[in-house]
């Protein structure tokens, strides 16, 4: 015989109790354990889709708004040794049903056959002309089948970036009819998509061939994807360095015979500064800006529409201009006099705003030579092409009736031949805009040679240089996926009560045990075992027991892990958006939850062995309760007295400050209340057992009876204090409704509607004419805002987001809209939004987001920045100023408009818009802008539903904790259920005195229920009037909204479900007493 | 002389307050080598209290016990419990047995405060007092397949594993029928003459009483 031996033949002696026990253990297992499994299930299911949206690519070569050769994919390969596959990327409409069926933000690629490797899949073979190859959700939505035909509109891609100045919007978009070819699934790239989101983007494949001639473009690509899994971002740039050619910078080179000179023009019409710069070591260039002015006016007269260049002579000056002789004799002037030029600036969305200069006519010359070289004017589509004046199509409006029959003789004679010339310097200063500053660059063509050209421009520019960058696309997303929302944490902090519940159900267990076993304790003392030598025979049974349980509580974990799965997949998919969750159990993580259980059952038993050690042997032999000493006494007296103040006070506190209530100060005024309260009931439970009963009534009997066992009804009190506090405090933190949410200062900012375009719209929707032009009729004010695509940072991306998308705003139009949660310190209250237009002397870019971005979608705080890489290459550090509190723009960073257009010139248009109308006109105005703007892919919801589909992800999540917290409720019931079904084994002799003495059998019962009915209302009510201080601030503010019913209806299941137990239980053990009074007698 | 109580006081309750009562009062006692004491009383007299004082498993509010000259009243809970081991033996009305073990482990439980494992020396001795007893042959069952004479002689055997100096009886055959009582009885009061240990005994049975070297009344708190 040896202690070990003892141990194990009493854990096999009492093992039905003991099993009970493991029950405990397995569940809290089972949670626990549960909990890191679907953390590592959600960031594996992430990674799974990093790689279904991504195929074999790892990295990619791409941009915003340019366009390069679709053959440096294969010289980029030839160099590297892998593989890469070019593909050009724009956002279209899918439309089928004959109109009745439309989607928007469909991802439409371009491929060729090369991509097949890149999806190790052969459907993408030998796509022809209108066939298509669409993704299985694409197909779903719209109802369509391989073999179906349906219309797309693909977002009309220019070479010239479609808000230069002079450019026409007569097309944003092209549509086209599409057959499918095949329907793409998860496993052959249907979900591809470069961005970090779970969500499976609609996705469209056609010919990149067909692609670029609808675009009218040949031979392009925006996009390269780079299967090379062994090269980093520095090697592959340096390979794309060495294959980046002036061809896929967009620059091409003419012969200017009349001139003997070369012409370095772009594609893009105007030409960055630093290609410009790249060139200057060419001998003899000068760079060339031309422009379209409006007219040209001296004393009255006046000639429309003639382009003015610039000329390489260091004599005129900058107020000075050349006029060729026709103008000269259509004015009637000559040098010395005053010249007016008017012309138009072109703002963001197209506004043209009208300008004048005055110059002096320095000379008047022929139309030759120099003079005569009709092609400095730009290759403008709708211009230069141009049969007749009267067939222009340019960016600015042309009044027809100005243009004269000789007007019309120029153009048919010299074309655009420039009629006036003036400084390279002062066309800069009137019409340098953020395109660039040049149209040409000429060079002496004695000076120039292919080898010179080409080698300056692989010198000077980079693909880089020009926002053509390489990103490790595969890694970036494997790091999203694992830096994402983490689950473990989440369903931790969600289950707490469930884990909680469990552990003081195996301490309750465990001390029943414990109690059943007194005698046996106090025999193994009276025999000379020390207290420490008795702990450890019941701890080493209570391994045992810890070991078995966790075991067990491991098969239960994967169960566990497959119903929240289930249910993540539907009941709450809000909080998810996508069908590929994957469990994912990994042996460390069971070893891990197995040790951590483990450790939390063997900690729980033993503070359970030590509390109830602390009982004297003779007690034990003679079953009376432990007396607490008099510190302890003292000391839960004052700390109840401390804990009651304090959360008094607080609470008072707060109710009279001026400012907005503070909801942590609240809870922890709750939590103080709690503790207080509990405190109380203690002391009432030892003060009722002590007091001298004069009276003897009924109310006393059950007084003293609580009082007989404190620590098992401190226990029932605790358990349903603490879980009615967690679910009535949750319950009560629902939006289900949004009150004051028109409010301007509200998460709407007072606007009724939120809407987003496919196809960015180029003009102002607020413009009188334009609206007359698009057939609106209704009244309302639109803000809108230029965008930048980038990671979805709002709480509906599980991904960690690096680079939100970016929106430009006007930041004068939210003047006392919105509300912000937190800001950098050195900015006052009413300045925030003004302080956007701030720019440090280092570049930063001040930035504001919705606070649920800054700290769960990008995991940083405000004053953090957040680097992202301009049209130019160059990187831009946006510094987070202020975070709002919830509000439509949520997943977005705004910056002020003008540092928008200053790093991304070339992004042109709106693609989201806030409008404001009266409520009166809502409806028609939703109505009429869906129809107007069908076509560039209109998406509206008000900004009610909008806020409403955010709300839905945090009520999901408390869905989910009330969930969790009512099973966890549940098993306080049980808890409640075995204590009070021990209880009445024990106190069987007690039922049958009471029997005996008279009292019936529903008096008996009425006994019981309201001992412990009192002790499970009583718990009750102290969990939630802790709940109600805690959630004080939703009942008290304007923007609270609390649902009373869900609160009421959680107290009133809390306790009907206990009273049901109570007074089963108790029925029952008197119809047990009831055999053993008839075996008796 | 083994054992003396001098002066002892014992009482229940809180002594400010007017639920106080007193059990023993002013209590003398002297216990001599192998001598055997009854003690008796009427029923809330103080005898249980005045044993467990006696076995340590309770303090006296004031008052020694001196045990082979060494005042124990002082000692750790360690030192008590290391003293109870090894000088004393029980035997309670009810045999305390513990179910989950046989015969022959309840006999050894005694050992393990001290030693890992049962040597030789303690086997031995079990089965010499096993035997003496006459329950060897059960020395395999659980008290569960005993009957109460059966684990009342158990329970004996166990209080004497030890070789203790005193053994402590509290109404060790209140709970037996009068034919086992009498078996216990006289087991009792030979072995403890055999093996040469004095003994205290709590007992309302006269005949037990009656063969014991001295009988002391416990009333008013004293002996």
């Amino acid at each position: 015989m040896t202690r070990f031996a003892l141990i194990f033949k009493s854990f096999s002696h009492y093992l039905k109790a003991n099993l009970l026990v493991t029950l405990g253990v397995s569940i809290s297992t089972a949670v626990l354990t549960g909990s890191l499994i679907i953390g590592d299930s959600v960031t594996f299911s992430l990674e799974q889709s990093a790689f279904y949206r991504l195929g074999t690519t790892t990295h990619t070569v791409s941009t915003t708004d340019r366009y390069f050769r679709t053959q440096l994919a294969g010289e980029l390969a030839n160099k590297g040794g892998f593989k890469v596959a070019p593909v050009l990327m724009l956002e279209g409409i899918a439309v089928a049903a004959g109109g009745n069926e439309r989607v928007n933000k469909v991802q439409m690629t371009g491929i060729e056959n090369c991509f097949e490797e890149i999806a190790k899949s052969k459907i993408y073979l030998n796509l022809k002309d209108n066939e298509v190859i669409i993704s299985k959700n694409l197909a779903e939505r719209l109802h369509l089948k391989k073999g179906d035909s349906f219309i797309t509109r693909i977002k009309k891609a220019s070479l010239i970036p479609l808000n230069a100045p002079l450019v026409s919007d007569a097309e944003t978009s092209v549509s086209f009819q599409a057959t499918i070819k095949e329907i793409a699934d998860q496993q052959s790239m249907g979900f591809f998509n470069l961005k970090n989101s779970q969500t499976a983007p609609y996705n469209l494949f056609l010919s990149l061939d067909k692609l670029n001639s609808l675009m009218k473009f040949t031979g392009k690509a925006n996009c390269l994807l780079v299967s090379a899994p062994n090269f980093d971002n520095h090697r592959i740039s340096a390979l794309l360095d060495s294959c980046f050619t002036t061809w896929d910078a967009g620059l091409k080179v003419k012969e200017i015979p009349l001139l003997n000179e070369t012409e370095i023009t772009s594609e893009r019409v105007f030409i960055e500064d630093q290609i410009v710069t790249a060139f200057k070591p060419l001998r003899e260039s000068f760079a060339v800006l031309t422009y379209f002015a409006n007219s040209l006016e001296f004393n009255g007269k006046s000639t429309p529409y003639s382009f003015i260049s610039t000329i390489d002579d260091n004599e005129l000056k900058d107020n000075e201009i050349v006029i060729n002789s026709w103008v000269a004799s259509d004015l009637n002037a000559k040098p010395g006099d005053s010249l007016n030029v008017k012309y138009f600036e072109i703002g963001p969305l197209r506004q043209l705003v009208e300008k004048q200069v005055k110059f002096v006519i320095q000379n008047v010359v022929p139309i030759e030579g120099k003079y005569a070289d009709k092609d400095l004017m730009p290759s403008l589509p709708g211009l230069s092409d141009a049969g007749h004046c009267r067939d222009w199509e340019t960016g600015i409006p042309i009044r027809l009736e100005s243009i004269r029959a000789k007007d019309e003789g120029y153009w048919n004679q010299y074309k655009g031949t420039p009629k006036a010339f003036i400084s390279l310097k002062r066309a800069h200063q009137i019409w340098g805009n953020r395109f660039g500053n040049y149209t040409a660059i000429r060079i002496n063509s004695a000076d120039f040679s292919d080898k010179s050209y080409n080698a300056l421009f692989s010198a000077s520019i980079k693909p880089a240089n020009l926002g053509i960058l390489v990103q490790s696309v595969k890694e970036n997303g494997l790091k999203a996926a694992r830096n994402g929302v983490d689950f473990s944490q989440l369903f931790l902090g969600l289950s707490f009560f469930l884990l909680s519940a469990a552990i003081i159900l195996t301490a309750l267990l465990f001390l029943l045990n414990l109690e059943n076993r007194k005698t046996e304790i106090g025999t193994l003392l009276i025999l000379g075992f020390t207290r420490n030598q008795i702990r450890t025979l019941f701890l080493g049974e209570g391994v045992l027991i810890a070991i078995v349980g966790a075991l067990f509580g491991l098969l239960i974990a994967v169960i566990y892990t497959k119903l929240i799965f289930l249910a993540l997949n539907t009941l709450w998919w809000d909080v998810v958006r996508t069908s590929v969750l994957m469990v994912d159990i990994q042996t460390t993580t069971l070893i891990t939850g197995l040790i951590i259980s483990i450790l939390i059952a063997i900690l729980t038993i033993l503070i359970t062995i030590y509390r109830n050690f602390k009982r004297q042997a003779i007690e034990l032999q003679r079953q009376q309760d432990h007396q607490q000493s008099f510190l302890l006494k003292r000391i839960k007296k004052w700390l109840m007295f401390a804990s009651l103040i304090l959360a008094l006070g607080l609470t008072a506190y707060q109710l009279f400050i001026p400012e907005s209530l503070n909801s942590s100060l609240f809870f922890v005024s709750a939590s103080f209340m709690l503790l207080g309260l509990l405190l109380l009931a203690d002391f009432s439970l030892h003060w009722y057992g002590r007091k001298l009963v004069v009276s003897v009534s009924l109310v006393s009997l059950n007084q003293r009876n609580r009082s007989q066992n404190i620590g098992r009804s401190l226990t029932v009190i605790i358990l349903f204090a603490l879980g009615t506090f967690l679910v009535v405090s949750t319950g009560a933190n629902r939006h289900d409704s949004l009150s004051n949410i028109m409010d301007k200062r509200s998460g709407t900012g007072g606007y009724q509607y939120f809407a987003e375009t496919t196809i960015p719209v180029l003009f102002s929707l607020n413009d009188k004419d334009r609206r007359l032009k698009e057939g609106i009729t209704t009244s309302f004010f639109a803000d809108q805002f230029s965008k930048i695509d980038g990671d979805d940072a709002s709480c509906l991306n599980l991904n960690r987001a690096t680079n939100p998308a970016i929106l430009g705003a006007d930041t004068g139009i939210f003047k006392d809209r919105f509300s912000f949660e937190s800001k950098c310190p050195e900015i006052q209250n009413s300045e925030v939004w003004e302080a956007l237009n701030n720019t440090s002397s280092d570049g930063v870019v001040p930035a504001i987001a919705d606070q649920t971005v800054i700290e769960w979608g990008l995991g940083m705080k405000v004053g953090d920045t957040i680097t992202y890489k301009n049209n130019r290459g160059e990187p831009l550090k946006l510094k987070l100023i202020a975070g709002l509190s919830s509000s439509i723009f949520q997943g977005f960073i705004l910056i002020s408009e003008t540092n928008f257009q200053k790093n991304f010139p070339t992004n042109s248009g709106s693609q989201l818009f806030l409008i404001d109308v009266t409520e009166n006109n809502a409806q028609k105005t939703g109505e009429e802008l869906g129809s107007v703007f069908r076509d560039y892919g209109w998406e509206m919801t008000t900004t009610r539903q909008r806020l409403m589909e955010f709300n839905s992800v945090t009520n999901t999540y408390l869905s989910i904790f009330l969930a969790l917290g009512a099973l966890g409720l549940i098993l306080g019931t049980v808890g409640l259920a075995v204590a009070l079904a021990r209880s009445l084994i024990e106190r069987n002799s007690e039922m049958v005195l009471l029997r005996s003495l008279g009292f019936s059998r529903r008096q008996v019962v009425s006994l019981l229920v309201r001992e412990y009915g009192v002790l499970l209302i009583w718990g009750v009510i102290i969990g939630f009037i802790s709940a109600v201080v805690a959630v004080l601030p939703n009942f008290l503010s304007a923007k609270g909204n609390t649902s009373f019913l869900t609160v009421l209806l959680i107290v009133a299941i809390i306790i009907l479900n206990g009273i049901f137990w109570i007074i089963g239980l108790s029925f029952y053990s008197v119809r047990e007493n009831k055999k053993i009074v008839n075996k008796t007698y | 002389m083994i054992l003396q109580l001098k002066h002892i006081f014992k009482g229940y309750g809180d002594p400010q307050k007017n639920n106080f009562r007193k059990v023993l009062e002013d209590l003398d006692l002297e216990v001599h080598a192998n001598q055997k004491i009854a003690i008796a009383g009427p029923s809330g007299s103080g005898k249980t209290t005045l044993l467990n004082l006696i076995g340590t498993l309770d303090q006296p509010d004031s008052g020694e016990i001196i045990f082979k000259g060494t005042n124990i009243t002082g000692y750790s809970q360690k030192e008590l419990a290391y003293f109870r081991n090894r000088e004393l033996g029980f035997v309670f009305q009810m045999h305390h047995l513990l179910p989950q073990c046989t015969v022959w482990e309840n006999v050894l439980l005694p050992i393990l405060p001290i030693k890992k494992i049962a040597g030789k020396a303690e086997k031995d001795w079990a089965e010499y007092l096993l035997r003496k007893v006459g329950i060897w042959e059960l020395r395999n069952q659980k008290p569960s397949s005993l009957s109460g004479g059966e684990c009342q002689r158990t329970a004996v055997v166990r209080a004497l594993i030890n070789k203790p100096q005193l053994i402590l009886a509290d109404e060790p055959t209140g709970a037996l029928d009068e034919k086992n009582a009498g078996n216990l009885a006289e087991l009792i009061n030979h072995i403890s003459s055999e093996e040469g240990v004095s003994l205290i005994v709590v007992t309302h049975s006269a005949e037990l009483a009656s063969q014991m070297d001295k009988i002391y009344k416990l009333k008013n708190g004293q002996l």
